[in-house]
């Protein structure tokens, strides 16, 4: 499970109510992720955490074999992406609603929730479908 | 990273299996690698995937070990026991900006760094006589070979021929068996080997009249170095 702290802790209450928010610096306007106390670009404080489209494409991905995880081994052979919003900043993550064989790099991808306990719900991406 | 390589550029994974069975051809010339039962295009095919496109044989070795390298001035080594391996130039560059999913493949921080082995130097590319790149997964071969200077970007899974990379060829790489098949020292055994080849210690694996050495390593920080007689 996913460790929640003081800096992270509005990215995880965002996903329970299922809304993506990111960090986007108030000083410069750069979105970013993951979290981080400063802004990357112009090293300001100061934050806030934006709604995001939830829109991004795959930028790319792999399919995990190996059992690192035990608590992912029923889930073997899952996905592990890293998902390009539209905004800019890169998310790890799993596809979902989507054949192995219909992944690619540059898939057009939305956000979903998975809900996976009573604290922790997790984005999630899918192929957008419009 | 690689399979962004495979979809910008096409690059086959019978490159990577090349890399891997070139590294594991060496260490059967390397008495002290870990791993030295030679490997075929079909084993490496077959071997299981960890984190598909790469299989078992793309990943470096968990080991033990150690490595010393004593660096001195050149004045105090020329009177010892071995003879000296001098320093011609040295490169680092870092991009920590999308740490391991960079979009270039280290492309931009490996230009910075050949600048640095080569700005105003006699030594060019084309005068490394052996390659001792780091593998903690194959593919990165492939990314240090672009960035460097070796090949033109995108072009490097065609151009990791078995005849090119072997002992003997156009640029004999990894030696030692690397980190696939040698041992995985972070990089420490590579540039071990890049001074036993020029000092040519090596044996069977020696290059012949290995002047120039190379040893270098695609990262969040990339670095290089030339090493000569």
């Amino acid at each position: 499970m996913p460790r929640v702290n003081t800096l992270n802790a509005p990215y995880w209450e965002a996903a329970k109510r299922h809304e993506l928010r990111i960090q986007r610096c108030t000083a410069c306007g750069q979105w970013r992720f993951p979290p981080a106390s400063r802004c990357p670009h112009c090293l300001s404080p100061d934050y806030e955490w934006a709604p995001v489209s939830g829109r991004g494409k795959v930028w790319s991905w792999i399919v995990m074999w190996q059992r690192y995880f035990p608590a992912f081994e029923s889930r073997i052979p899952y996905n592990v992406a890293y998902v390009e919003l539209d905004e800019g900043p890169r998310l790890m993550s799993n596809i979902v609603e989507c054949d192995e064989t219909e992944l690619r790099c540059d898939l057009p991808v939305e956000v979903a929730f998975e809900d996976v306990s009573d604290e922790i719900t997790l984005p999630v991406f899918r192929p957008t479908r419009t | 990273m690689f399979r962004r390589h495979q979809h910008l550029y096409g690059t086959p994974v019978e490159a990577l299996g090349h890399l891997a069975i070139n590294n594991r051809k060496n260490a059967a010339l390397n008495p002290n690698a870990v791993m030295q039962a030679p490997i075929t295009m079909d084993d490496y095919l077959n071997s299981r995937f960890i984190a598909e496109p790469l299989r078992l044989l793309d990943y470096c070795l968990i080991n033990d070990g150690g490595v010393c390298v004593i660096v001195t001035s050149a004045e105090r080594a020329r009177d010892l026991k071995k003879p000296p391996v001098y320093i011609h130039s040295m490169g680092m560059a870092g991009d920590f900006d999308h740490q391991y999913t960079v979009d270039d493949c280290f492309f931009d921080c490996l230009q910075m760094v050949s600048k640095d082995l080569f700005a105003g130097s006699e030594i060019g590319l084309g005068d490394i006589d052996v390659a001792e790149i780091y593998d903690n997964f194959t593919p990165t071969l492939l990314f240090t070979l672009e960035g460097l200077g070796f090949v033109r970007r995108g072009e490097s899974g065609p151009w990791v021929t078995p005849e090119r990379i072997a002992l003997g060829g156009e640029l004999p790489l990894n030696t030692s068996g690397g980190h696939t098949s040698e041992s995985y020292m972070q990089g420490w055994g590579l540039i071990a080997e890049a001074v036993r080849q020029v000092r040519g210690e090596c044996g069977e694996r020696q290059v012949a009249d290995a002047r120039n050495a190379l040893y270098a390593c695609a990262a969040p920080i990339s670095s290089a170095l030339l090493l000569r007689r």
